[in-house]
């Protein structure tokens, strides 16, 4: 089956988050396809590069990444939720005239219509928080 | 890209908390942008943004971005009356284009929808 995941929740500490995770993980364990996770208000935060998560705590957004990276699952953070919140890509930081990109490496910034192309195109959405 | 599916946005925050409210806007926008149908409920704080005459940077663009979501073929707006009534709002201080629904109504609601986004 083919599914999408929203997370709205932030990376910090809601249990949404980690639950999103734990439920791709079930997901793809059991031959389902995950065809787009998308990060909606808070949730966007885990496309912060500069996030630093301490040493006793599961690192979400680098587990996102590995998990991407296995599995050719596209991370989407939501523009308009991301720039609110500092993370921006090379072409958002040139636009607002930033010093730099924040955004982490294996994310990808995008407009509500990818949200909306994975919830009609998918046969389950899946939301996490919010 | 497929069409068929109704999808419903359900508001739980006011503008006064912070991004969630117009976050969840902002989703039922997209669908109508993408001339899907979608159906806007306020339930919880998310009825708080309803009431018309508020003041405050937030809430005046709240109050703006529901003034425009006719516009956009989202009508009317879904208001749970119990939300409403526990908070001292009186439907009269509603802004145009509300439907007040019971609270027995409101589990019909959300299984006739076939997405379901809560922010």
């Amino acid at each position: 089956m083919l599914f999408a995941l929203i997370v709205h929740g932030g990376p910090s500490g809601a249990a949404s988050s980690l639950a999103a995770l734990r439920f791709a993980d079930a997901l793809l364990a059991g031959g389902h396809t995950i065809a787009r996770v998308f990060f909606h208000g808070d949730g966007a935060a885990h496309g912060n590069a500069m996030l630093i998560t301490p040493p006793s705590e599961t690192d979400i957004p680098a587990r996102w990444q590995v998990l991407s990276q296995q599995h050719g699952v596209e991370l989407l953070a939501c523009v308009g939720s991301a720039t609110r919140r500092g993370v921006v890509d090379q072409r958002e930081a040139t636009r607002h005239d930033l010093s730099g990109a924040s955004l982490r490496e294996g994310f990808e910034l995008a407009g509500l219509g990818q949200l909306v192309d994975a919830a009609l195109r998918c046969d389950r959405v899946i939301s996490f928080g919010g | 890209m497929q069409a068929g599916k109704r999808a419903l946005v359900i508001c739980r925050a006011s503008a006064g908390s912070g991004t969630r409210a117009r976050e969840a806007l902002d989703i039922a926008l997209a669908f109508a942008a993408f001339d899907q149908p979608v159906t806007l409920l306020f339930t919880g704080d998310g009825v708080c943004n309803l009431q018309a005459g508020q003041s405050g940077e937030a809430t005046r663009s709240m109050q703006r971005l529901l003034g425009a979501l006719p516009d956009y073929g989202i009508r009317p707006l879904l208001a749970d009356a119990q939300a409403i009534s526990e908070r001292g709002i009186q439907p009269a201080q509603l802004v145009p284009d509300c439907e007040l629904v019971g609270s027995d109504a409101l589990a019909e609601l959300i299984a006739s929808h076939d997405l379901v986004f809560s922010a």
